[in-house]
């Protein structure tokens, strides 16, 4: 008896423990202490008018169904401080002004990306996670912010799995609104902002539907705990992005035994310029800029209506139905159209040596132009002969890159089941979608479809609804999906290269983020860091990159993981494959090409750089070895 | 009272002791029951390669990147292993006159054939050290005039057959994967972590510790008087063999090497010098093969086990002379360091077999680019007429 009681008290004890503990990092997450910048400085990349409709034209996405109203008035789960305080949502990587006001498109003074949109059927408005709030970067130097508009966000908002420490947006907002529910005198506090007089009438209606999305949050995060779907750890500014739209769309939408692992995370990509890319995504998988977004809309939670509650396929004139809002879609990617690369402050960041400048120019000539130039396509050869200027960019295969192949062998290797979806190849054969390279529509298996293939067609579809709905047709539409290309997909084991305009403003590097600076990612793999810590925006104008010491709240970036891997992309002397693609570079070289770095883009400084002839590239020693013997001979 | 409490604890250690004993005990029976069932027979006579070793090959040729950066001397990149040469010579290699023919093979085809070629004995570290420290031995041969396509597509006109070995018979991991792990734990100057790679028990390689330590063995009086092993096995015409070299004083004159003070860095390369140069005595090794016998435990892919000499004997092929002469001048030294051995230049015949040995294949020519680009220094095989000097940059001499 005795001895049973001691057990019992063990268990209690430890119990106990466990629940401390996890009160501890509910209370203090694993996250930097936000400050608030003296101010925010803007580089002329556009009008504040473009800007503003950027930050907070919704594109259709919900929050698992996150009301607007809801979110201004939670409060932190541990004190009564509103939730979405910059002191708070700050600390996971969202952006703010201290200068910004609510306005009509943010009534919130929610942060940057944080839109709203008003349901057609219910009239609700709904939290909308737009094109900004991933892909707005900011960098922190003696106290100022400098923001990059269409940069790469550094915050942790994609992350569903929930960790001991915390440390994401959706595990704090889901801490808050659990508390919220649990704790009635929060409850009562939070109806009475959410309802104002009719608190008493409606509370009970409030906490039913609120207990929905929070469930929906729940579900979700025990749904992608349990089966382990993102075992490598996307921290800040990282998501497995198209792993992500992959488990949505095909697991959670259509059948759970599509889910696959997701272990190759990339950066957000910088948007300057993209709509003059041929191919876009990382992979170089995507042509037509439409369908690219809608696809993107429904991995970040956009609705899509499919099946029915008995998981038979609904009417065909329901089916495919969205919330994807094509028309501030559209107006989204012809604002980008007028984003400009930033310009390196130097009033903040040190001015340029021009006459370091001017030597990197040349070393780019002579290392980097070869991937990395712009090659504007005359008219007859464009994808999209109206489209001016138009690059071709080059996809480097991983196997002379060198760098992580987890991202682009996951697109290229991972087959989904759509049967379910009932498709035909004949009705296949109608969409707008051009497969190139390998493979054509009678080879597509729909027991087994690639992912790209299948969110091609899939996007095909979603996209007819939307313009039918919007009684949208002929030109119109072929204008609103991009210059009238066709829906192309293409996987390639390999990752583009695109021109470097401000580059500079895009760290970590590489599309992993696995290199925090430029001066690192021009050195020799054995001269990078295999850990670093990341998180506070804490920028190093010296290297070009991220500061990468520890500081309270930090993430730790290992490079040893599956899908973090820093090699690649090296340049160094001996055999030219297995990623190293280039020569040594000396340390005065990689500064000079790091000062040229700073200035590309931008014509007026680019003009004052003086002549430099350029060296002719330096082919390697002859190696075969990595190559198997009997295709070497 | 004090004597009865010290007796207590006496007692107590001994008890532990022994119980410390019965474990060890048990456990050396167990591994030993484990390794009479496991370690049998047949196994397979070709190559059996796993998934992924070309990746962990990368990772492999990072790693060592890294450590050759990180162990260069002031002037010259070194290799990533077997840096310090205690110096290269010149030897006479004549296949046996009565060699049976069904070892009558590749460059060893035709009986009584003298090759000249170059021996470069080392130690094995990847950064010069005291001769006396603990460490592994090699002895690497180059035979020239080798007529016959070799394997590697690039140097396929070369006329060298590259004998590559150390003095052990067995190697401290089985295959890519173990040597990958090992070696990035190396890499990073984490010696426990190479055996221990996580806590994971199953993971521990309490036994290829053991041959790790084996293998950093105490210095021989003479890299004359150890025998060498190519651990790793190969073709052998119809045959897959494991060779080695063993000293041969029969076929030389007897010879009392003079103590060396092995106080001194480089004893080794004196005792060389004593031997050839000033004492003027050739030294003579046998170099034999040992046939697999796939009915036995003689695995191809794993060169932690080592072929038993009763599974199958070792018979001599061919007999190594190293004449008296003058070997430690700048110009031999630097071209001994600028020579790049390879078990994969190698007639097809002699092709090396099994994952150390394909891992050996891209690793090796990508540290030996590297030091090459580096050093400023040519990358070519040598031929019979090559002499140290040529080709080489100039030894730059103060005026």
């Amino acid at each position: 008896m005795r001895l049973v009681l001691r057990l019992l008290l063990l268990v209690l004890l430890l119990a106990g423990t466990a629940i401390a503990v996890v009160v501890h990092y509910l209370k203090n997450p694993h996250v930097p202490a936000y400050q608030a910048p003296e101010q925010v400085l803007y580089l002329n990349q556009w009008d504040e008018a473009a800007r503003q409709l950027y930050y907070y034209t919704p594109q259709g996405t919900t929050l698992k169904g996150l009301r607007y109203d809801w979110l201004v008035a939670l409060e932190q789960p541990f004190n009564q401080k509103r939730f979405i305080a910059p002191e708070n949502l700050g600390r996971y990587g969202l952006l703010f002004d201290p200068k910004q006001t609510p306005s009509d498109a943010n009534p919130g003074n929610l942060p940057v990306g944080l839109a709203r949109h008003q349901d057609a059927d219910t009239g609700q408005w709904y939290v909308d996670i737009t094109c900004a709030a991933c892909h707005t970067g900011e960098l922190r130097y003696q106290g100022q912010a400098v923001r990059i508009d269409g940069g790469a966000g550094m915050h942790a908002l994609a992350s569903t799995v929930p960790t001991l420490k915390g440390g994401s947006f959706g595990q704090a907002l889901g801490a808050a609104m659990a508390l919220t529910y649990y704790n009635p005198s929060k409850f009562d506090r939070f109806a009475d902002k959410v309802l104002g007089i009719n608190a008493k009438r409606d509370r009970k209606k409030l906490r039913f539907e609120f207990k929905a999305v929070l469930d929906r949050f729940t579900a979700t995060a025990l749904n992608d705990w349990r089966r382990g779907l993102y075992p490598t750890e996307e921290g800040p500014g990282r998501t497995d992005a198209f792993g992500r739209i992959a488990n949505t769309v095909y697991g959670d939408m259509i059948d759970e035994k599509n889910y696959h692992i997701a272990n190759g995370p990339v950066n957000y990509p910088h948007l300057w310029d993209i709509w003059k890319f041929d191919w876009v995504q990382w992979n170089g998988s995507a042509m037509q800029p439409m369908a690219r977004n809608v696809g993107e809309a429904l991995g970040v939670g956009a609705s899509l209506t499919l099946f029915n509650n008995n998981g038979q396929p609904v009417a065909i004139n329901e089916r495919y139905a969205s919330s994807v809002r094509i028309h501030d879609m559209y107006r989204i990617e012809e604002t980008l159209k007028t984003l400009k690369p930033p310009r390196w402050p130097e009033e903040l960041f040190g001015a340029i040596n021009l006459k370091q400048a001017s030597k990197g120019r040349a070393l780019f000539e002579e290392n980097c132009a070869y991937c990395h130039a712009p090659r504007p396509q005359p008219q007859a050869k464009r994808l999209a002969p109206e489209r001016d200027p138009e690059w071709k960019l080059k996809v480097i295969p991983t196997r002379i890159i060198g760098t992580d192949p987890t991202a682009a062998d996951n697109i290229a290797d991972n087959r989904y089941d759509v049967r379910r979806l009932g498709w035909t190849r004949g009705q296949l054969a109608g969409q707008d979608v051009t497969l190139v390279g390998d493979g054509t529509l009678a080879d597509v298996d729909l027991a087994e479809v690639s992912s790209a293939k299948g969110l091609a067609y899939l996007t095909a579809y979603v996209e007819d609804r939307a313009y039918k709905n919007a009684g949208i047709r002929g030109d119109e539409r072929a204008r609103m999906d991009g210059f009238g290309l066709k829906i192309g997909v293409r996987e390639l084991r390999g990752y583009k290269a695109r021109p470097l305009d401000g580059i500079w403003a895009t760290p970590p590097f590489l599309h992993n983020g696995s290199v925090p600076n430029l001066f690192q990612l021009l050195s020799p793999v054995a001269e990078r860091e295999i850990k670093f810590h990341i998180g506070n925006l804490a920028f190093d104008p010296k290297h070009v990159g991220f500061e990468t010491q520890e500081f309270p709240g930090s993430f730790l970036l290992d490079t040893s993981v599956t899908g973090n891997s820093n090699r690649g992309h090296e340049f160094r002397d001996g055999c030219r494959q297995g990623g190293v693609i280039g020569r040594y570079l000396s340390p005065s070289e990689r500064w000079a090409l790091i000062e040229y770095l700073k200035v590309l883009g931008h014509a007026e400084l680019e003009q004052q750089l003086t002549p430099v002839p350029a060296k002719p590239w330096t082919e390697g020693p002859s190696c075969d070895a990595l190559i198997p013997l009997v295709e070497a001979q | 009272m004090l004597k009865r409490f010290f007796g207590k604890i006496l007692a107590l250690f001994a008890k532990l002791l022994l119980a410390l004993g019965l474990i060890v005990l048990a456990g050396w029976g167990i591994a030993e029951l484990y390794y009479s069932i496991t370690w049998r027979g047949p196994v397979a006579s070709v190559e059996e390669i796993p998934p992924g070793e070309a990746a962990m090959t990368q990772k492999i040729i990072s790693d060592a990147i890294f450590i050759i950066e990180s162990h260069k001397d002031n002037t010259r990149i070194m290799r990533d292993a077997h840096a310090k040469a205690h110096g290269c010579v010149r030897a006479d290699v004549t296949v046996r006159e009565d060699l049976p023919e069904t070892l009558q093979q590749g460059a060893f085809k035709t009986p009584g054939q003298h090759y000249p070629a170059w021996v470069r004995f080392s130690n094995g570290n990847a950064y010069p050290q005291f001769d006396s420290a603990r460490d592994a031995r090699g002895m690497a041969i180059k035979l020239m005039n080798v007529e016959g396509k070799k394997l590697l597509p690039s140097e396929a006109d070369a006329q060298t057959q590259d004998l590559v070995m150390f003095n052990q018979p067995l190697f401290f991991v089985s295959d890519v994967a173990e040597y990958q792990s090992n070696f990035a734990a190396q890499a990073e100057g984490q010696k426990i972590k190479a055996f221990f790679p996580s806590w994971d028990p199953r993971t521990w390689q309490f036994r290829h510790l053991i041959i790790g330590l084996k293998t950093l063995s105490p210095p021989p009086e003479s890299p004359f008087t150890a025998s060498y092993f190519s651990i790793a096995p190969f073709k052998y015409g119809p045959h897959n063999i494991k060779y080695r070299t063993v000293p041969d004083p029969e076929r030389c004159p007897s010879y009392t090497a003079p103590e060396q003070n092995k106080n001194l860095p480089n004893f080794l390369r004196s005792s060389l010098y004593q031997q050839l140069s000033v004492d003027q005595v050739p030294a003579c090794f046998a170099i034999q093969v040992q046939r697999q016998d796939p009915s036995k435990f003689m695995p191809l892919e794993d060169t932690s086990i080592e072929w038993l000499e009763s599974d199958a004997p070792f018979e001599t092929i061919a007999h190594l002379r190293i004449e008296a002469q003058d070997f430690d001048s700048p110009e031999q030294n630097l071209f001994c360091d600028n020579l790049s051995f390879t078990p994969w230049h190698s007639l097809p015949e002699h092709q090396p077999l099994g994952g150390i040995n394909r891992l050996r294949r891209a690793a090796y020519e990508a540290v030996s680019a590297y030091r090459h680009e580096r050093n400023g220094a040519p990358r070519e095989e040598p031929t019979a007429e090559t002499q140290p000097g040529d080709g080489d940059l100039p030894i730059t001499t103060a005026p």
